[in-house]
């Protein structure tokens, strides 16, 4: 079973993803804090990782978190997706094209509300 | 088919004045820098004029009793017209933030002329005319450009020129000079009252700078406490506006989980919930997106009045991008409601400011979209020209009536065609448009006709 983990501050956010790729045989795990992310991630080494960007403790937290993941060998190539509602929070427009290997190291990008079908679409991009 | 256009804008460089202790600011004293070279030009110019009339027209001139001095005016023009010179290519690259240059070129110039008015109210007659009292343009001046302490340094200075000439000549140390050709006129004035005329002509002089740098004083205190009082009143407001952002902010994030949860009713359990639940569910659905809609509407209209001109960063963009973007977005939308598109979109890159061009396009588009019967057509095509890039988005909706033309870019306006057919329109989306067309100095033209549909022509400079 392809096994997805999860890391976003926001539970319900975080439910819901996890009922839809429960519904759609996936295996998901969440977590909601950043500090302890990465262990929760090598606990279990996931087929993909989706990630949430802002996080209380630290506004662009999820970058970071992507960042110091490609540092470690084991999750190095895992899929990562960007999960967020940055666009809506502060005046920006990122976007899919922002992704590059020192800034935003992801493989893609996706903003909140959660839209089941692209959500299941991206991961299945992913996982090619 | 009727059209407007919006009106050109030539936005002004909005900057933050920094309350000082000068009279004047540095943008102010540059300015004068500037237009002291200017009336220098003139000066030199009427130094020349006079001297050619004085050599034309010398019998003439000598007949009704006047000896212009050729020689001196032609004298002071040319070492003028050198020194001036030199100002003007110093000038050039004097900049508003250097405030001690411009000031210290300020000071040399004033004091520059005062050696040449003091040679030209020599020759003219430093005592039997009224030509000192052309001192007094400098000293009237010196109070506006200086504080007090400064301006008084000035009349000192024309003061001390002065009257060393009028002691020189009086001590028979230089010659005694004047435009008047008549020995009475010049002999009715023996050293002592000449030297007492001079003393008067200095003390009006002293009389006139202190009130009029009083009166300067009291004109730059009040400037000030304006400026500062304004500058209070721009932190107010840029205050208020912020925390207006903020609550927006907060109230818009609701709305996402509100979303988030419908999606997931909707795509597990949907079956299992009878029709007149799933028709409450899309009408909470559509009433907050509706809401997210405009609270976004609203945060982008007020990013967009909070930013200053001069913070717009712009950068190269390529316009291929930013439809790809738009239309990636709103592919749901297309497909949702069966609509035809039909694009020419060309590789081009602008300079231009992104999120600004995507939040314009986005707007016009879905416009496009939420206006056109479902099964209907929307084009969008772009066309380089010689200097810009026009893009023309057109769709075949209900259209706007001719009278409304010139309204739809007010805020909260909507046609009642508009009202009716589409319940979600917040009214601010070309008011957005608006404002990016003019931050962005583009052109905008709307074409439409009602119920054939509307066309907006976007220009882009290259």
């Amino acid at each position: 079973m392809i096994k997805i983990k999860l890391v976003d501050d926001d539970i319900e956010i975080t439910e819901n993803i996890m009922a839809i790729l429960g519904a759609k045989g996936f295996q998901a795990e969440a977590f909601n804090e950043l500090s302890g992310a990465v262990e929760f991630i090598k606990d279990g080494i996931p087929d993909l990782i989706i990630l949430d960007v802002m996080f209380p403790e630290n506004p662009a937290g999820g970058l970071d978190l992507a960042r110091e993941i490609r540092t470690h060998k084991e999750l190095e190539k895992i899929p990562v997706i960007l999960f967020t509602n940055i666009n809506q929070e502060l005046p920006m427009e990122f976007s899919q094209e922002d992704i590059d290997d020192e800034w935003m190291p992801v493989q893609s990008f996706m903003e909140k509300p959660i839209k089941p079908e692209v959500l299941i679409n991206k991961i299945n991009e992913q996982l090619k | 088919m009727a059209s407007y256009q919006l009106k050109g804008y030539s936005p002004e460089n909005k900057s933050l004045i920094t309350p000082g202790t000068v009279i004047l600011d540095e943008k102010m004293l540059l300015s004068n820098v500037h237009w002291f070279i200017s009336v220098r030009w003139i000066v030199i110019i009427i130094f020349i004029i006079g001297s050619t009339v004085g050599n034309l027209f010398s019998v003439q001139l000598i007949n009704i009793g006047f000896k212009i001095p050729i020689l001196p005016l032609l004298g002071m023009a040319i070492p003028l017209l050198l020194m001036n010179t030199a100002f003007f290519l110093f000038s050039r690259n004097l900049k508003v933030s250097e405030h001690k240059s411009i000031s210290i070129n300020l000071w040399i110039q004033i004091v520059i002329d005062l050696i040449f008015v003091t040679c030209l109210v020599y020759y003219i007659g430093a005592t039997d005319t009224f030509i000192p009292f052309i001192y007094l343009i400098h000293i009237t001046l010196s109070c506006l450009f200086f504080p007090k302490h400064q301006s008084i340094i000035i009349v000192c200075i024309a003061a001390s020129l002065y009257l060393l000439t009028v002691s020189l000549q009086n001590t028979g140390i230089i010659m005694k000079q004047t435009v008047f050709i008549s020995r009475d006129n010049i002999d009715m004035l023996n050293s002592s009252v000449s030297l007492l005329l001079a003393f008067t002509a200095v003390l009006i002089w002293f009389i006139i700078w202190y009130f009029v740098s009083t009166l300067s004083d009291i004109v730059s205190e009040r400037d000030l406490a304006l400026k500062i009082a304004n500058e209070e009143l721009k932190k107010a407001e840029e205050e208020k506006t912020k925390q207006i952002l903020i609550t927006t902010h907060d109230l818009k994030a609701p709305f996402v989980g509100i979303e988030s949860n419908i999606s997931v009713l909707k795509y597990i359990h949907w079956e299992e919930l009878t029709p007149e639940c799933r028709d409450i569910i899309d009408k909470i659905e559509v009433r907050s997106k509706t809401l997210r809609e405009r609270i976004k509407q609203i945060l982008d209209l007020g990013n967009l009045r909070t930013q200053f001109q001069n913070d717009v960063q712009t950068e190269q963009i390529s316009l291929k991008k930013i439809f790809e973007e738009i239309l990636d977005e709103m592919v749901d939308m297309i497909n949702e409601k069966k609509i035809k598109l039909v694009t020419t979109i060309l590789d081009i890159t602008v300079n231009s400011n992104k999120n600004n061009l995507l939040i314009l396009f986005s707007n016009l588009i879905s416009n496009a979209i939420f206006y056109t019967q479902n099964g209907e057509t929307i084009q969008i095509n772009m066309e380089k020209q010689e200097s810009e890039v026009i893009i023309k988005i057109s769709d075949t909706g209900i259209g706007i009536a001719e009278k409304h033309l010139d309204k739809i870019f007010d805020e909260y306006f909507r046609t009642p065609e508009a009202a009716r057919f589409n319940k979600m329109s917040t009214g601010l989306g070309l008011q957005i448009v608006k404002t990016i067309t003019e931050k962005l100095d583009l052109s905008l033209m709307v074409e439409s006709e009602i119920n054939k549909g509307t066309t907006f022509t976007v220009g882009i400079r290259i």
